[in-house]
């Protein structure tokens, strides 16, 4: 057994937090809000980032109210103990289908570009052993790996910009055309944005609560500003009539280019955004055996182990993408709802109960 | 087993000679001092017979000593001996360690005590100029295998009153002498207690030279990467021991251990601080894309050429089409034959004299890849992605760090053999959990990156200006939390 560490600083606090959102999503999300919000799907993007802003602040005010306790004991002082079980078991259905989407997409990307020569269900399986390392050493590594791997974050905004130049202005033009399209597009946005709710269980665990609000904001105002900036960047090139019937826009966009050692930016943007991807799997593996280490209360380490089962298993069932984007389109609406109920319900409750019922054990 | 020296003398030498190997130059000489028998020990070559013969016998010799029983083992110290460093002992094990270390030891009838005095032969080698770390601007000294030499260059050098020596005796089957050097005061005194702990619970059988003792102190024994850098030269541990490090130095060895070392100072030449600024950012960008060329430009070329074709433009394509025709053998064999083939060369080169090792490279080089080449074994462009994979090794400026760096490609290679370009992911990947997961006595391998200390940043992928990079790094300070910690 390995020994866990599960200590973070603030800063890695919110570079997970930036890491955990950033996915799949960020290579088709330009094609889902094209589809309702036609040119202004971008402004689609930039008004969904309520959300992950949102969980933040709600996340640490939450914790703030309860001082600290960790994820489960929290609960159980809110909600009593049965409850406290049952969403834990739904943070834990959260994690995996949020687990499982990110895999089976990354699984089904790679075939569709670089890979094409391995079956999905290889790159499943070699996936999720180096999840299993990512992981079985606490949130203390992933936080490390958040960290250097945001300087990664920035080398995949630099390719887009590459393409500033190459659109034209009026593919993103009328600004406004439908306010209430725009609207109705930010549902398009939920899968993309998901992986935040990780916040709400690793707040315990940074080594300094002062300004943990602001750094969860920061790491999500960061995504925020990647997201609608290459939506922006992929209509602009595109037109959002093309974007809206791509399955991945933004690998579109960076196949665009002509470059004179490799024929385009396509490898080097899918090695980039694939460190990003096992990162983002780390996160949600890493929910998934903290709680499912708090239902069956079994050691996290043992856990780890599950839970890579478990996901292997499940983004086996979600390959090819079309069955994959089914599924999301039937969950996704409610495992958000679920989270922005439970987080609201959670701190108005914690500000009823605030006072002794919180003091540390 | 007699612990401690008797009044009899005859036992005490008897006891002596059973705890020394029965070796042929270990010398009891016999003498009289004023009616009492003395016995002078050494061990011939070890010790200087020249320094023994002038400082202990002929003032013994001629000596009219008058105390008696205990009294005249102060009586030879204070007016007879012209030896600057002497001690006394009464345990045996103590005096048959002094005894293998060169010293003489001083036996008299009728004392339970015997007289330590240092005649250590001290012909080692001069020093010379480092062959192994050549240096344009720095000086022209490097270390030594005698332990004392080398201290004596550091104190030399290092005018600073909180400059500690702490030594240390180490080894099982054979002991070595081990010095701690630090600054006090500059080190964090949780590394300090980390590198003092490591060193008193090493197990080590005979600490042979500083890279036995290097792995010895790192527990991990499968890591590749290595977590102290060793030198001869004593400029690079003035350097690094200003800003927070602490040196080792084992006796009988030329070289110090410098600790703890984090991955990316591995990459930082020390002519980086003679020049210029942007000079100096230069050679240092040129290093780090030396290290990604070494690591990914095989394995990418290999991955290109068996299963994306297509990422090749047309242009460059016809080129490498043109070059690989008749070349029977598939492009993995293509480019680990030729590796191989360097990687012998190159340990061929290490293992002759310096001059027939650099022609053999060379030669060998040369003759090879033509040969090669012209056998329609190894395409021209093979050789020359080999090439350059190979000069870029020489840039690293450490040695076990580059012959980490080198061994990388090897699974690379494989691995984008197996998976394409998902396998130089998982490769790339694997390494930077490894590398996170890293600490040298405290400190993470990875730092400034992880943990984030961006001012120590201007000393890491950049050299700033000297007033910011000669900055002591708060990443070497484990225990001055940063504020966003």
């Amino acid at each position: 057994m390995f020994k866990i560490n599960n200590q973070i600083t603030r800063n890695q606090y919110m570079f997970i937090i930036q890491n955990s959102i950033i996915g799949v999503g960020i290579l088709s999300l330009a094609s889902g809000v094209c589809k309702v919000a036609k040119q202004s799907g971008w402004i689609s993007v930039l008004v969904a980032g309520i959300y992950p802003i949102y969980i933040c602040i709600v996340a640490a005010l939450i914790y703030r109210n309860t001082n600290y306790n960790e994820f489960l004991e929290t609960n159980k002082r809110i909600w009593g103990k049965f409850l406290a079980y049952i969403f834990t078991i739904f943070f834990f259905i959260n994690f995996i289908f949020f687990s499982s989407f990110v895999l089976s997409g990354f699984a089904n990307v790679l075939v569709f570009t670089t890979t094409k020569f391995l079956s999905p269900h290889t790159i499943i399986v070699i996936t999720v052993i180096l999840t299993y390392f990512t992981i079985n050493y606490g949130l203390t590594n992933i936080g490390r790996l958040s960290e250097l791997l945001f300087y990664l974050t920035i080398l995949i905004l630099i390719i887009p910009f590459y393409f500033i130049n190459k659109g034209h202005i009026t593919n993103l033009l009328p600004l406004f055309d439908d306010v209430s399209s725009i609207f109705k597009a930010v549902p398009e946005t939920f899968f993309a944005y998901s992986g935040v709710e990780i916040s709400l269980l690793i707040i315990p665990y940074v080594t300094d609560f002062k300004k943990v609000l602001s750094s969860g904001v920061i790491g999500s105002l960061i995504t925020i500003f990647i997201y609608t900036l290459t939506v922006l960047l992929t209509i602009n090139y595109c037109g959002h009539i093309l974007t809206s019937k791509l399955q991945y826009p933004l690998l579109y966009l960076v196949a665009g280019a002509d470059l004179p050692v490799l024929s385009n930016f396509e490898p080097l943007f899918i090695f980039l955004w694939g460190n990003k991807i096992f990162q983002t799997l780390a996160v949600g593996g890493y929910g998934l055996s903290y709680t499912l280490s708090k239902i069956i209360k079994k050691s996290y380490n043992r856990c780890c182990l599950y839970s890579c089962l478990i996901i292997m298993f499940v983004s086996s069932m979600l390959v090819p993408e079309h069955t994959r984007t089914m599924v999301i389109d039937k969950v996704e609406p409610y495992l958000v709802g679920f989270i922005l109920v439970y987080s609201t319900l959670t701190l108005i409750l914690s500000y009823f109960k605030g006072g002794k019922t919180f003091e540390k054990n | 087993m007699m612990e401690k020296l008797t009044k009899d003398i005859f036992s005490n030498l008897e006891f002596i000679t059973s705890t020394i190997p029965s070796n042929f130059n270990f010398i009891k000489r016999e003498i009289d001092l004023n009616n009492k028998t003395c016995f002078v020990l050494f061990i011939s070559g070890i010790a200087d017979k020249n320094l023994v013969e002038e400082y202990i016998l002929k003032p013994l010799l001629n000596s009219n000593i008058k105390a008696k029983n205990q009294d005249i083992i102060d009586e030879i110290l204070k007016k007879h001996l012209y030896s600057s460093d002497v001690s006394v002992t009464n345990s045996i094990p103590d005096i048959a360690l002094q005894l293998i270390s060169g010293k003489s030891i001083i036996l008299i009838d009728n004392c339970d005590a015997a007289i330590v005095c240092n005649t250590t032969n001290n012909n080692y080698r001069q020093i010379e100029e480092s062959t192994s770390e050549k240096s344009v601007y720095g000086i022209r000294e490097s270390f030594t295998e005698n332990l004392e030499l080398n201290l004596t260059i550091l104190q030399r050098k290092v005018k600073n009153p909180n400059l500690k020596l702490e030594k240390y005796i180490i080894g099982e089957k054979f002991k070595s002498e081990l010095v701690l050097v630090y600054i006090d005061g500059v080190i964090d005194p949780q590394v300090l207690t980390n590198i003092k702990a490591r060193i008193s619970n090493l197990k080590i059988p005979a600490a042979i030279s500083s890279g036995v003792l290097e792995q010895f102190l790192d527990m991990r024994t499968y890591n590749i990467f290595p977590l102290s850098k060793s030198t001869e030269r004593p400029d690079k541990v003035i350097f690094d021991l200003l800003e927070g490090k602490a040196a080792i130095f084992l006796s009988e060895t030329p070289s110090a251990l410098i600790l703890p070392a984090t991955f990316f100072e591995f990459f930082q030449g020390f002519e980086d601080y003679s020049e210029r600024t942007i000079t100096a950012n230069f050679s240092r960008l040129m290093r780090f894309i030396a290290i990604i060329t070494v690591m990914v430009l095989e394995p990418i070329y290999l991955v290109l050429l068996i299963y994306n074709p297509e990422l090749f433009p047309y242009k460059l394509m016809s080129v490498i089409i043109s070059s690989r025709q008749n070349i029977p053998l598939p492009p993995l064999l293509e480019i680990l034959a030729m590796d191989v083939a360097v990687e012998i060369l190159r340990e061929g080169g290490l293992r002759l004299p310096n001059p027939i090792g650099t022609t053999l490279a060379i030669v060998g080089g040369i003759v090879i890849g033509d040969a090669a080449t012209k056998a329609n074994l190894v395409s021209p462009a093979t050789l020359f992605i080999v090439a350059i994979t190979v000069i870029s090794t020489f840039i690293i400026p450490n040695y076990q760090m580059a012959l980490t760096i080198r061994f990388i490609r090897f699974p690379m290679i494989i691995l984008g053999q197996m998976f394409g370009f998902f396998g130089l992911l998982i490769g790339f990947y694997f390494l930077l959990i490894h590398l996170t997961k890293l600490e040298s006595f405290g400190i993470a391998y990875f730092s400034p990156i992880v943990p984030s200390r961006f001012k120590d940043l201007l000393d890491a992928f950049i050299r700033a200006p000297l007033k910011e990079a000669l900055k002591e790094p708060k990443s070497l300070k484990p225990s001055q939390k940063s504020p966003k910690n």
